[in-house]
């Protein structure tokens, strides 16, 4: 744990950089496995947020089971999109609808995108998942309001409805950039209640995110790929 | 090449050429100027920019729709800022400016007190959720077809409840229904927490009724059942005679199962002349921390480890010499791998162990709600509670003192329910809150055979708020309101409740309009009525909202408990302590179901909403040696039978479980004769897709089918069941 004044550096570090130009902006994470004790408030902030359809969860827990009998533990381990340097779904795109952002966030253009699902293959981590129109309320008699509520993803109102964008799209964490612009922490950080996510400007050397970095034993997912995700998990 | 004349226009080369400049020049202008429209327009708009000119349906633009408020989805009543749309909340966020955040003692300070804790759990949004969740039940049915065919006929809850008259009394009569045949008369989800009360005041109305109902504590009761090898009692802290504190959890201030008994007894402890050591174990810096000799902030679900880092200190400083059980597991831990789960290092807490160990039997162990209440809550309280026992502080004349509960805080319903069947019992008439545990219980099996019987069961009615295995098998299903509706579990600084209820609440609260006419309480009401008694659930409800709402602080404003059951036998309090391990036989195949979705500490509401571990097929955990004697490799496909069902699963071959355990995840709601579709007059209505994911594995958990032990509750983690010595026993040391 990072201490009980983690968020608070956080959001100051948060409107430090967003005073400097995009483009020496560069978002990344800390994910700590042993703080985070699996509570999964991360998961639920993310929907909440961003009011995703069934089976679309931009920030998923894995669990893992370790130990032998009798001296076993669990294993958290959050997982966001990575918003890699290399990102080999922006590569795949046909028609670049997923792109790299100035300060290197990997976004999707909904309007662009065609839903041929390349990109999917192309990642690495299985940090992307396509919206093929799920609603909770299939098949029910009525709909609910959680439903009517709109994405507020990449600056617009995107209302979940039939043959509109994103249904047909491929959806992805975009380190809820609408929040950001606000000065406001990702969704998932801002919900951890044991400070496992840390999030900032890699550019800032005096911010939380280089401070854990640089004073925790990390490591990378699949780093062999060359896809440089900007994300690090205590070692 | 000259062109004819009157064969076309009169278009010379020269023109052409323009008109095809212009063309040209007018395409690729528009294409730029869409291109450009869309780099900035809405599909893509400028990251990072601080736009102006935007306006979304996003809440946080909105000031006005930001309420600061409290969640009251548990007793920590975190503070929120809920996001309102229109007069309904719609999003729960943490609220770092709150001074319930702020240390306790020091004048508030924006900036200082947004250094702590904005985050809020996932409890209070997913509930929300629930609440607005397409699959509630929003009408009454009645079964319609053979019990356990899911079809179902739309009634009004009038019909409901005259339905529920006419089964009570064609033949069978009142006592029948509330005290007849069976042993168990009602069965209520432990987790509707807040209906004690009203419950409470049946059981008063009705003396014959024996009523079995979910402590406010289920797991702390669990616990202490198990270690007093005795249902019934509770280890409580005796305050006069206490000569060192441990607060565990919820601050005792502030809130807790006895908040009125337990700040009374830690002020009169502070105020005593050179009183003695004061430890508290909470997250947070609260009231009591404030005031401590040592602070703990143990990292929310450390708390376990925790305790054993207390017991292995005393086992270091030689103040108890543990059983070589104790010694070959659990106290093998590494210190590392303690100090990591519960965030705290070990100095800190050998000290605070001194200085409790040094005042032996006058520790007075206070454990606050929730630290029972979560997955691991049993086995956190089980350790918690071994303090007591190594300082001697729950013998006789020590600080902790085992007090017997109420008979309808006796048993957790699901146990007293599989017991009343186990010998196949019937009973006449069965009401259940929810599932009533019967879906995570470990006898699931035989408790859904049971009720699926017309013969064992005469009446089955459900009260739900969506669809389960449970109300699958119903005559009668009655729908249910959430907490959200019932008590506004988000209100306005008026006290208005900001969640927009989808069925009536049951009560009339702080601006919401309703009546007892639906829900739980109605139906309550119309047993009474049968009974020829009248029960004033308003009344009841309305102290329990108050603040009321537990046993004890019942009995202080006069309430009666009803006298016990006969059949509990009387014991004494002080007598042997047995520890008991679960029963897995060492030689049999041992079939283990656990609820992937239960892994964490989040309840089940949460973990319904989030969770994407719950596949089609989840894995078998197996041991690689039983995995070589049964021929099965790594991704081979495992098929269990027992001798009505079948399952299938992917071996997956891991030491985290003991040799001869089989380990199934257990879908969410996924039980045996539901196929998570119900029939409304003739029309196929489905349930939740996601109640569907999962292997049925808890149609295979009969001990009569398989002839094995099951074990493994859903709601513990079966692993920590596991890490239990097999067999035997340990008496009080």
């Amino acid at each position: 744990m990072l201490g009980r004044e983690a968020k608070e550096w956080m959001r100051t570090d948060l409107r430090r950089v967003l005073n400097k130009a995009i483009a020496d902006r560069k978002w990344g994470m800390f994910i700590d496995p042993e703080a985070c004790t699996g509570c999964r408030a991360c998961q639920v902030a993310c929907k909440a947020e961003n009011n995703t359809p069934p089976a679309i969860s931009y920030m998923v827990v894995i669990e893992h089971v370790h130990g032998t009998f009798p001296y076993t533990g669990r294993q958290y381990m959050p997982k966001p999109c990575f918003h890699c340097e290399q990102p080999a779904c922006v590569l795949a795109c046909p028609v670049s609808a997923t792109y790299q952002t100035p300060d290197g966030t990997v976004a999707m253009d909904y309007m662009k995108c065609i839903g041929c699902r390349y990109c999917m293959t192309a990642c690495p981590y299985g940090s992307r998942t396509f919206d093929v129109g799920d609603r909770y309320s299939e098949g029910c008699a009525s709909e609910v309001a959680y439903e009517h509520r709109p994405s507020p993803e990449y600056a617009r109102a995107w209302h979940h409805a039939h043959h509109t964008s994103p249904i047909g799209n491929v959806r992805k964490c975009h380190h809820c950039q609408h929040r950001l612009d606000r000065a406001a922490l990702p969704a998932c950080v801002e919900a951890c209640p044991t400070d496992a996510l840390v999030f900032g400007c890699l550019n800032d050397r005096d911010g939380l995110l280089c401070v854990a970095i640089s004073t925790h034993a990390t490591h990378r997912l699949k780093e062999e790929l060359g896809n440089e995700p900007k994300a690090w998990y205590r070692a | 090449m000259s062109r004819k004349p009157g064969t076309g226009p009169d278009l010379t080369r020269r023109d052409f050429g323009r008109i095809c400049a212009l063309l040209g020049g007018c395409a690729a202008t528009a294409t730029a100027a869409v291109h450009l429209a869309h780099a900035n327009g809405p599909g893509r708009p400028e990251f990072g920019g601080r736009r102006t000119n935007f306006r979304s349906d996003y809440p946080l633009d909105d000031p006005e729709a930001v309420v600061m408020t409290t969640c009251l989805g548990c007793h920590g009543a975190c503070p929120v800022r809920a996001s309102r749309e229109g007069e309904a909340v719609a999003k729960l966020d943490g609220n770092p400016w709150s001074p319930r955040v702020h240390p306790a003692g020091t004048p508030h300070d924006a900036e200082q007190a947004a250094r702590l804790r904005g985050a809020s759990c996932a409890r209070g949004q997913a509930r929300l959720q629930n609440t607005h969740d397409p699959h509630r039940l929003v009408q009454a049915l009645q079964r319609d077809g053979r019990r356990g065919d899911g079809a179902f006929r739309a009634m009004s809850t009038s019909e409901a409840r005259a339905a529920l008259a006419d089964g009570v009394e064609g033949g069978r009569g009142l006592a029948a229904v509330l005290a007849g045949g069976g042993r168990v008369d009602l069965a209520v989800d432990p987790r509707q927490l807040d209906r004690a009360p009203v419950l409470s005041a049946l059981a008063a109305t009705l003396p014959a009724c024996r009523l079995h109902l979910g402590h406010p504590t289920p797991w702390l009761l669990d616990a202490t059942t198990t270690l007093a090898g005795r249902p019934g009692w509770l280890l409580t802290p005796h305050w006069r005679r206490a000569r060192a504190v441990l607060a565990w959890g919820a601050d005792p201030l502030a809130s807790g199962v006895d908040p009125v008994g337990d700040s009374i007894g830690i002020a009169r402890f502070l105020e005593g002349a050179g009183h003695g050591p004061l430890v508290v174990v909470d997250p947070r810096l609260s009231e009591v921390a404030a005031k401590a000799d040592v602070w703990l902030p143990v990292r929310p679900g450390g708390d376990e480890a925790l305790a054993w880092m207390f017991i292995r200190a005393w086992q270091e400083e030689g103040v108890f010499e543990p059983p070589l059980s104790w010694r070959d597991t659990v106290l093998r831990r590494p210190w590392r791998d303690m100090e990591l789960t519960a965030g705290l290092g070990r100095e800190v807490v050998r000290h605070a162990a001194r200085l409790l160990a040094a005042e032996g039997d006058g520790l007075a162990i206070r454990i606050g709600g929730g630290v029972g209440e979560r997955g691991t809550g049993v086995h956190t309280t089980l350790a918690i509670l071994r303090l007591a026992a190594l300082s001697g502080a729950s013998a006789r004349g020590g600080a902790m003192e085992p007090v017997r509960q109420p008979a309808v805080l006796g048993e957790r319903p699901v146990e007293a329910l599989s017991r009343a069947f186990a010998d196949g019992g019937t009973l006449d008439s069965l009401v259940v809150v929810g599932d009533g545990g019967i879906t995570d219980s470990l006898h699931q099996a035989t408790l859904l055979h049971a009720l699926a019987d017309p013969a064992r069961v005469g009446q089955l009615v459900v009260v739900t708020t969506a669809m389960n295995p449970v109300a699958a098998l119903a005559d009668v299903v009655v729908p249910d309101v959430t907490e959200h509706e019932r008590y506004g579990l988000v209100r306005r600084w008026d006290g208005t409740s900001l969640v927009r209820p989808v069925i009536p609440p049951v009560i009339a609260h702080d601006g919401l309009e309703g009546s007892w006419s639906r829900g739980f309480e109605g139906l309550l009401e119309t047993l009474a009525e049968i009974g020829g008694t009248a029960l004033d659930c308003d009344d009841v409800v309305r102290r329990a909202v108050a603040g009321t709402g537990f046993a004890h602080e019942l009995s202080l404003r006069g309430w009666v408990p009803p006298p016990p059951a006969p059949e509990l036998p009387t014991l004494d309090p002080f007598g042997p302590v047995t520890i008991r391990p679960p029963d897995l036989s060492p030689d049999a195949l041992a079939l283990i179901t656990y609820r992937e979705a239960f892994g964490g500490f989040v309840d089940s509401t949460a973990q319904y909403w989030s969770t994407p571990s719950l596949r089609e097929t989840n894995e078998a955990w197996i041991h690689p040696e039983t995995a070589a004697e049964i021929g099965a490799d790594e991704h081979g496909t495992l098929e269990i039978h027992s001798t009505h069902h079948a399952a299938y699963a992917h071996a997956l071959l891991t030491e985290a479980v003991r040799p001869g355990v089989i380990a199934l995840a257990v879908g969410y709601g996924h039980a045996q004769g539901y196929d998570g579709h119900t029939t409304i007059d003739g029309v196929r209505v489905p349930a939740d897709p996601r109640r569907r994911l999962g292997i049925d594995a808890g149609a295979l958990v009969s001990a009569h089918d398989l002839g094995i032990t099951a074990g493994g509750p859903a709601h513990g983690p079966s692993m920590a069941e596991l890490l239990f010595p097999r067999g035997g026993s340990c008496d009080r040391i």
